[in-house]
């Protein structure tokens, strides 16, 4: 195995996916849980927790009354942006409606790897140990800010961040997704060698 | 590294973290005196000793309050303003209304 096999090897042990066109929306206010579960999802007890609706969409709950709502691949997210064209955009019965569309990037960083990938460009311990799945970080991520949607049940990382730092973020994550992690320092200096 | 435990966050890097300046009790916007309202906006005590801090988690865009002793730099205690602040304010309530009738 060469050197450039070796990379393709390694980016297959972890895979970024750009799903920053899939709808996406915030919600915050004292009816906000209310109105989410009336539209059959399922509130997070606690915030910093996630939970998956059967249909794909994953309901991250940010603060005692805020959460974001990320649309589910197998729909397009349809089933989101139907929500968002039903909310009140102005704010009535403390709820807001928070656009996330153009705020936001979303990237999803699957494979085994995944962990170690993240180890590399955040302090905070997402270790599996750590940050158990349906987890939620905001945290600093490559020294921007960024919330981390450990979901369990897709077997998947989701990164929310600042939508005009997408390039650098991409570039940050490839980057540390080809660097040889330390066990396999030496192996990767043979090939190299 | 100096960490600061977040109420809703848990403990995170300073970096993470925004100073928001000392936690004062506001005069009535509409009844106080300019020299009062003044006072309140710029002027600060920055006692030695324990103080009543603003601080924001960048991150998840999030303002709690930091009890900090400003001699050993400790931080004691942080909570959510919740605890504090029980009530919405208003500051412009109900101005348009009669200024551009229908």
């Amino acid at each position: 195995m060469d050197a450039l096999s070796d990379t393709t090897h390694r980016e297959r042990l972890c895979a970024l996916a750009d799903l920053t066109n899939l709808p996406r929306l915030g919600l915050r206010g004292r009816t906000a849980a209310e109105r989410l579960a009336a539209e059959g999802f399922r509130p997070p007890d606690a915030p910093n927790r996630l939970t998956r609706a059967d249909s794909g969409e994953t309901l991250l709950r940010l603060s005692q009354g805020e959460y974001l709502l990320l649309g589910s691949p197998a729909d397009r997210g349809a089933r989101v942006r139907a929500l968002e064209d039903a909310l009140p955009k102005a704010g009535e019965n403390a709820l807001y409606f928070l656009p996330r569309q153009d705020s936001h990037a979303w990237f999803r960083l699957g494979g085994p790897r995944r962990f170690e990938v993240m180890a590399k460009l955040c302090g905070v311990d997402l270790s599996p140990a750590a940050f158990a799945a349906d987890a939620v970080a905001q945290t600093s991520v490559a020294r921007i800010n960024a919330v981390v949607a450990n979901d369990g049940r897709g077997g998947a990382l989701h990164l929310l961040f600042d939508r005009p730092s997408a390039v650098f973020f991409r570039e940050a994550l490839l980057d540390a997704m080809r660097e040889p992690s330390a066990p396999r320092n030496r192996e990767t200096a043979c090939l190299v060698g | 590294m100096k960490l600061m435990p977040c109420p809703l966050n848990g403990s995170r890097n300073i970096s993470e973290f925004t100073y928001g300046g000392e936690v004062a009790a506001m005069p009535d916007p509409t009844a106080c005196t300019d020299a009062e309202w003044a006072d309140y906006v710029f002027n600060k005590s920055n006692p030695a000793g324990v103080v009543r801090e603003w601080w924001l988690h960048n991150a998840s865009n999030y303002w709690f309050i930091a009890e900090r002793d400003t001699v050993t730099d400790t931080v004691l205690r942080t909570f959510d303003p919740g605890e504090i602040f029980k009530t919405r304010i208003d500051f412009t309530p109900h101005a348009t209304s009669q200024e551009n009738p229908a």
